[in-house]
């Protein structure tokens, strides 16, 4: 693991303990994940049992122990958004990404899951993806921008239908890789089906005919 | 820059600034709060500039944009001055429309205008719009006026005037007391005298003491920490140097959750700006008091809210909270004394010392003075943060202010205070809103969350949404609130899954006086409260579910049934298109059928229908 990165990171903290949550919160931004040896590497680096480190991880939700997708869809589950029928909205995202919330698309192209207020309550229910907010959605809505996202992937990622929000430079740029290796894409166009997903074959001979 | 050491010399700076600022020219203010910026008001901005330049009158009108103005309901909007215009809803296609008509032609685009939605006549100006009017904004009037970004602003408002005040003709007692005098109360849910808890934190022993701010606003629709935060970032951080000095506070922290990346921009912003002014740094206003402050992004856990938690969590550790036998005033962040304070709380302090104790303690009832902001929203008309002096009706604030229920649908319940306060009926419409009022009525404050709610709404679904969030969020340090919170969600999922038992009510009850009695901190003692409020205000629709087993507002899955009228059915297709897991079969203008066993009641179809031919039953 490229440790060059986390001692990086560690430098901007000075490898201050108290600042535990922030070098975490910069290490899941880098990798989409906390990296086991990179936990171990923290715990002797800022002198704190790994134990630690492992119950931070799993206490806050901004941490995740497995990769994140490359693109983060959110659905807002605030009250505000409940009473508008947020329950209805995340269901149709699952059913259509065929993941359920907390979970990653198997290609790690995206990750949806839940999140408890965002504040743009006027927007009710309310999805975000990648940091932009897409409001006043209704079920079908919601299966639009899910098709629209999977058809988009594999060639412009980050760029999603619906009202644009919030220019985020820092997240439009597609986050480093967590592998050398980049995982086979789906093919541009077509939905996410399981069978395709699931079978590496059929996505790695997809992927070849999209290059060829 | 030069670092300001007097009052004298910030006068100066002010005057320079207004000096500097053309009197005759005109100006376009958009609102670039989180709301807005979803709605696209970045590019309204952008479309606003690039024809400005198109039309060479990059020069001669300004523009700004600001933070949160609380109107979410109608964004994008534009202000435009000095007439004072207030064009709602702006998209793209009406850039051209206003630069011509209103800036060149100096005529207006009636259309943009705000339609009162009782009267149905267009308002013009922004102060006659009812939402404003009835409101009373001594915290967030500047964020129609500022730009977060730029100090410069703040300060031509008259910003650090009431810290210079402070730091040079009063002493940290004479601050203490005006504070008590004032008798402004903790904002961020328990309401405690914010003077007393700086009096104890002044008096508690050490040569270190921390303050907080505490900007971890967890309770799901609310936003007005995170408003005030974006939009006016050096009003709070005023009330915090202000209230460090009173302290002997020499270091601050501001935690912020982490899903507000702009607050947490404009807060770093902010300090970077402070410093280079000197009005954090070594020797502040040449006082010989030095202060400085650090933003901290929260890791979402919404514990770490409570003060003990946060304060663990800044000390680098898991967010749980621990009993309060010794107070974080004696004994908080790393064991020194600690004051926190709530966003609102903090952003109160300036304003009370530069105008005095006795105008703020003039607004309000006895008991909790001022103002408070509400986020107003749900099922509401005009959503948006609302300000209000203490004592207002709930019917005031949803009615005249929020402009009532959308869609003529019937108002049900407002809840009040987040997940740990409790949801209020038809008949407690003409309540006070304040501390103690809330309180006696089973609810709380809370940190100023509002949600409307109507008669699509069912209040047990409500109640074990809460339990739910509360169930998950639990840090799971003590057992009551642990356990008590999951077995809570079974007993209310089984009574909206239909297998409710007469016995069921009573379970629920029983458990909140543990849980009450038992927990061990304020998260677990209060979780309780939006079960409680709901069977004490609404028990007639828990016995509906639990012995008829019907969800009178048809929410309930388990409960309700979808099918189609024939006789209204004509066979259009249009819920064939929407049912996501293709159960309903028809022919082509004939009349069609949802397969039961196959129907998820997702509700698509009842949305899509437009010849009321799916029926609920």
């Amino acid at each position: 693991m490229a440790t060059q990165e986390v001692n990086r990171i560690l430098k901007r903290y000075r490898n201050d303990a108290t600042d535990v949550i922030a070098i975490l919160q910069d290490v899941q931004q880098t990798y989409r994940y906390l990296p086991q040896d990179v936990m171990s590497h923290l715990s002797e680096k800022l002198k704190i049992p790994l134990t630690r480190i492992y119950h931070l991880s799993t206490f806050f939700r901004a941490f995740s122990l497995e990769p994140r997708g490359k693109h983060h869809i959110q659905v807002c589950m605030g009250t505000a958004c409940h009473v508008r029928g947020s329950t209805r909205i995340l269901d149709a995202v699952e059913r259509k990404m065929k993941i359920s919330a907390g979970q990653t698309s198997k290609d790690l192209n995206y990750s949806l899951e839940t999140v408890n207020c965002v504040g743009a309550c006027a927007l009710g229910p309310l999805v975000v993806v990648d940091g932009k907010s897409m409001g006043k959605m209704t079920g079908q809505k919601a299966d639009r921008l899910v098709t629209s996202l999977q058809g988009t992937e594999g060639e412009k990622p980050a760029k999603a239908a619906g009202k644009p929000a919030e220019p985020k430079p820092k997240k439009v740029k597609p986050p480093r890789p967590a592998r050398a290796k980049p995982r086979p894409k789906v093919r541009a166009g077509k939905p996410l089906s399981p069978k395709r997903a699931g079978s590496k074959k059929t996505a790695k001979g997809a992927q070849k005919k999209a290059r060829g | 820059m030069e670092r300001i050491r007097s009052i004298e010399q910030l006068e100066t700076l002010r005057a320079g600034i207004l000096a500097r600022r053309p009197t005759d020219t005109r100006s376009l203010t958009f609102c670039g709060g989180t709301g807005c910026r979803a709605y696209g008001s970045m590019d309204v901005v952008e479309a606003f500039r690039k024809e400005l330049k198109a039309r060479g009158l990059a020069r001669k009108v300004q523009i700004r944009t600001t933070g949160c103005h609380g109107f979410c309901e109608r964004g994008p909007m534009v202000l435009v001055s000095p007439e004072g215009l207030f064009y709602e809803q702006v998209a793209l296609k009406d850039v051209s429309e206003i630069v011509e008509k209103t800036l060149i032609q100096k005529e207006v685009v009636e259309r943009l205008f705000y339609k009162d939605p009782i009267r149905g006549e267009a308002i013009q100006k922004e102060a006659d719009i009812p939402f404003y009017k009835l409101q009373k904004r001594i915290v967030l009037a500047d964020n129609l006026l500022i730009d977060p970004t730029s100090i410069d602003d703040y300060i031509a408002q008259g910003g650090y005037r009431g810290l210079a005040k402070a730091l040079a003709q009063m002493s940290p007692e004479q601050i203490i007391q005006e504070i008590k005098r004032s008798g402004l109360r903790g904002r961020g849910g328990g309401g405690f005298p914010t003077g007393r808890k700086w009096e104890s934190c002044r008096k508690a022993e050490g040569e270190i003491k921390y303050v907080i701010c505490n900007a971890d606003e967890g309770d799901p629709g609310a936003y007005m920490d995170r408003s005030l935060l974006e939009g006016n970032p050096h009003k709070v951080l005023e009330g915090m140097i202000i209230g460090a000095f009173a302290i002997g506070a020499g270091h601050g922290y501001i935690y912020v959750r982490n899903e507000y990346p702009l607050a947490v921009t404009h807060a770093t912003k902010a300090l970077a700006d402070a410093r280079k002014h000197g009005f954090l740094g070594e020797d502040i206003f040449g006082s010989g008091f030095s202060f400085d402050v650090k933003v901290t992004r929260g890791g979402g856990a919404f514990v770490c809210g409570e003060s003990s938690a946060l304060m663990a969590s800044l000390e680098g550790k898991p967010g749980e909270p621990r009993a309060k036998y010794v107070h974080t005033v004696d004994k908080g962040l790393f064991d020194l004394p600690t004051n926190l304070n709530n966003v609102e709380t903090w952003a109160n302090v300036p304003w009370i010392i530069l105008e005095g104790a006795d105008r703020f303690a003039s607004l309000g009832t006895a008991g909790s003075k001022g103002t408070k902001i509400f986020s107003l929203v749900g099922k509401i008309n005009n959503t948006g943060l609302v300000e209000v002096p203490m004592g207002i009706s709930l019917r005031k604030i949803i009615f005249d202010i929020g402009g009532g229920i959308p869609n003529g649908k019937q108002f049900k319940a407002v809840q009040t205070g987040g997940p740990s306060g409790g949801c209020l009926p038809e008949n407690m419409l003409d309540l006070a809103v304040d501390f103690d009022e809330l309180t006696k009525a089973g609810s709380m404050m809370g940190s100023g969350g509002m949600i409307v709610m109507d008669e699509d709404n069912c209040m047990v679904d409500v109640a074990r949404y809460f339990v739910t969030f509360l169930e998950e969020e639990s840090c799971g340090k003590c057992t009551p609130c642990r356990e008590g919170l999951r077995r809570m969600k079974e007993i209310l999922t089984d009574i909206v899954q239909g297998r409710g038992e007469e016995a069921s009510i009573g379970r629920l009850e029983r458990l909140s006086v543990a849980m009450k009695a038992g927990s061990l901190c304020e998260l677990g003692r209060t979780a309780a409260n939006p079960v409680l409020t709901t069977i004490r205000y609404f028990r007639d629709e828990y016995e509906r579910h639990i012995q008829h087993k019907k969800c009178p507002s048809f929410v309930c899955r388990s409960l309700i049934r979808f099918s189609i009228d024939p006789k209204s059915c004509t066979g259009c297709g249009a819920c064939v298109r929407a049912c996501p897991v293709t159960c309903i079969k028809g022919k082509k203008k004939g009349v069609h059928l949802i397969h039961q066993a196959r129907c998820t009641q997702c509700g698509s179809c009842f949305d899509v229908c437009k010849f009321s031919a799916v029926v609920r039953s």
